[in-house]
């Protein structure tokens, strides 16, 4: 069994996060870090090769030259090898792009299981995992919070307003996981060290068969959105504050009203 | 401290990928648990221990030929023990003191010896192990044990009592100093491995202690227990010698524990000072609480770099006895002082259960006492001038 776990650097979340107002796009020159979520989706990948010898995980990401060591990470928990698409012309790349991409990467590598988060803490689209499906004409399992992998097929449950409901499809198949999925593991000492003998593959556009994915006139790149315009959150004002007169329930639900809140 | 784009010393990159490894760990398994077991008062976390082992945090400071992680640098355990005392400085220590045992093995032991006690401390399922050196009567100065091992038929038979040894109880496999020649100080002092289960030794209760209550300590007590000759460690009368060749490198690390500690107060003063408002303001902007803030900051910073400095010239081979001392002196009474910096910080909230920093100075007072005291350091140090 082979399983391409997708994975992606982001700003840490700890730290304060900033939009460029000019570009759109988010300040990721602070320190970035492996997006924990896929860390739980790598785990269910780990736990099944823990089980399962002779199955292969590979991790998969679209990134800067500085994602390096997030797949080192990944290596050093136990991915087997990784595989890194590096290529200028896709800075600021949008969902649509990224989707094209990682599916000819995908595609690349081949796999009979698909693992990726739900969504990422800096984009939160949450549209990658279905774009990817469905360019590479897969099943996608979206969203679920346990996943069991068996022989023949994955068994996923996805939890809803009013219960969950259990899902199963046969390989290959591409499955988004929530943070409900269980912890990711500490990579151990042990792993470290064997991670840097690990094979890191870094392929460009070209190498992929995507040469002609062509630079778009507005951004001069091979991303593919465009931004309109941008506009800064209001600044907060001072609140009303609502004194009990013995009437602070009509006052409250007639405010609520007049701000079309209820 | 503030964050840095250039480090005090240049990591490797698995280095860097170590500590934000043991950053993690200390962030999400020792620092949640630090209240509940300094609560619990004689009960060590063995789970912490055991999640620590599936990583590697017990064994990595062990050579790679017995199964350890093979990191036997000072410099690598600073950057690790920093971060674990970080999260507390009791789990912190727990969570490596197989090193403690391993320091004398590695410094006296033959390669069976090596092999055969080494060995197990690799892996997921570490035991837990022990050094037994203190006695009722005899602390700093350790020459003055009293603990007698009795050439007999075959081995040694060990009779007196020891006190203070961290683990002892729980642990299994142990390292213990007793004279073989009680007309001599130092050189009558010899080495010996056992197990817990040898007949005639027995422990103490817990004893209860001010702080680091993750670590828990016993009495032991050795009644003719027989020790064959193989499981002596090194030559008789070499057991004083190998105990001081561990206590370079020990006092290098207890430094970078007690930075960690250290800045764990810091950090949290620093955090409070800014959101905590009287007077109208931040209290960080009241100068009294500002410059208290600025002596925390740089005691730290100064402390870290000795730290760096004496287990970089340690691991260069250089003589660093008395810089470790330094560098343990140092490290300790920053430490001592920042976590009472941190309750003053605090205020009443300092000195309130709810916040840590109450723990953390009861915790780091050890460090001025652990592997010779301050004025045992500076005994040291002057003799080295």
């Amino acid at each position: 069994m082979k399983i391409a776990v997708l994975v992606k650097q982001v700003p840490d979340t700890g730290e304060q996060r900033n939009l460029d107002p000019v570009q759109g796009s988010l300040d990721r020159s602070g320190e970035n870090l492996l997006d924990e979520i896929n860390e739980r989706a790598l785990e269910v990948g780990l736990k099944y090769k823990d089980a399962n010898k002779g199955t292969e995980v590979v991790v998969i990401s679209m990134g800067p030259d500085t994602l390096t060591k997030g797949l080192r990470k990944a290596l050093s928990m136990g991915a087997d090898y990784a595989l890194h698409v590096c290529d200028a012309s896709l800075a600021g790349a949008d969902a649509g792009r990224t989707a094209e991409v990682l599916a000819a990467a995908l595609r690349h590598t081949g796999a009979d299981l698909v693992l990726a988060g739900n969504e990422s803490t800096d984009g939160r689209g949450g549209v990658v995992p279905a774009m990817i499906a469905e360019r590479l004409s897969l099943p996608l399992m979206s969203a679920v919070d346990t996943v069991e992998i068996s022989g023949q097929e994955v068994i996923g449950e996805r939890g809803t307003e009013t219960g969950s409901v259990r899902l199963s499809a046969p390989f290959p198949v591409m499955v988004s996981v929530t943070e409900r999925c269980g912890e990711a593991r500490f990579p151990s000492f042990k792993g470290i060290i064997t991670a840097k003998r690990k094979p890191l593959s870094v392929l460009g556009l070209a190498e992929l068969g995507l040469a002609d994915l062509g630079s778009l006139p507005s951004t001069g790149t091979a991303a593919s959105s465009i931004v309109i315009s941008t506009v800064r959150t209001p600044a907060r004002t001072a609140g009303r504050i609502v004194v009990d007169e013995g009437n602070a329930g009509t006052e409250l639900a007639a405010f609520l009203r007049s701000s079309r809140l209820i | 401290m503030a964050k840095k784009n250039v480090e005090y010393w240049p990591l490797n990159d698995e280095q860097r990928a170590i500590v934000e490894m043991v950053k993690d760990f200390a962030t999400n398994e020792i620092r949640p648990r630090g209240r509940e077991v300094d609560e619990a008062d004689t009960v060590s976390p063995v789970d912490i221990f055991q999640k620590a082992a599936v990583v590697g945090i017990t064994d990595f400071m062990m050579p790679e030929e017995y199964g350890g992680g093979g990191y036997t640098d000072a410099f690598t355990q600073c950057l690790v023990q920093e971060q674990l005392c970080w999260g507390d400085p009791g789990i912190g220590n727990f969570v490596c003191s197989n090193g403690f045992f391993a320091d004398p093995i590695l410094a006296l032991g033959s390669e069976d010896q090596k092999k055969q006690w080494l060995t197990p401390l690799s892996g997921p399922d570490a035991p837990f192990t022990a050094l037994a050196t203190t006695e009722p009567g005899s602390g700093s100065d350790s020459a003055s044990m009293v603990t007698r091992a009795d050439k007999v038929q075959g081995g040694y038979s060990i009779n007196g009592q020891k006190a203070w040894i961290s683990n002892a109880g729980l642990a299994d496999q142990y390292v213990v100093f007793a004279k073989t020649d009680p007309s001599e100080r130092s050189k009558g002092v010899t080495a010996f491995l056992m197990k817990k289960d040898t007949p005639g030794i027995s422990f103490g209760e817990p004893m209860k202690k001010m702080g680091q209550r993750a670590i828990v300590c016993r009495e032991m007590f050795f009644d003719n227990v027989f020790v064959p000759e193989e499981d002596r460690l090194g030559e008789e009368g070499q057991g004083f010698y190998g105990l001081m060749k561990t206590f370079d490198v020990s006092r290098v690390v207890l430094a970078a524990a007690s930075c960690g500690a250290a800045r764990a107060a810091y950090e949290y003063a620093l955090d409070y000072a800014r959101t905590r408002t009287q007077f109208g303001k931040p209290i960080i902007e009241h100068q009294a609480v500002a410059f208290r803030l600025a002596d925390m900051a740089t005691r730290i910073e100064s402390s870290w770099l000795m730290t760096l400095h004496a287990a970089r010239q340690l691991d260069a081979g250089e003589d660093v006895n008395g810089l470790a001392a330094m560098a343990k002196l140092q490290a300790s009474e920053t430490a001592m002082f920042v976590t009472w910096a941190a309750v003053q910080t605090l205020g009443g909230w300092g000195y309130s259960r709810e916040y840590p920093v109450e723990q953390w100075m009861r915790d780091v007072k050890l460090e001025e006492i652990e592997e010779g005291t301050s004025d045992i350091m500076r005994l040291v140090i002057s003799r080295n001038l």
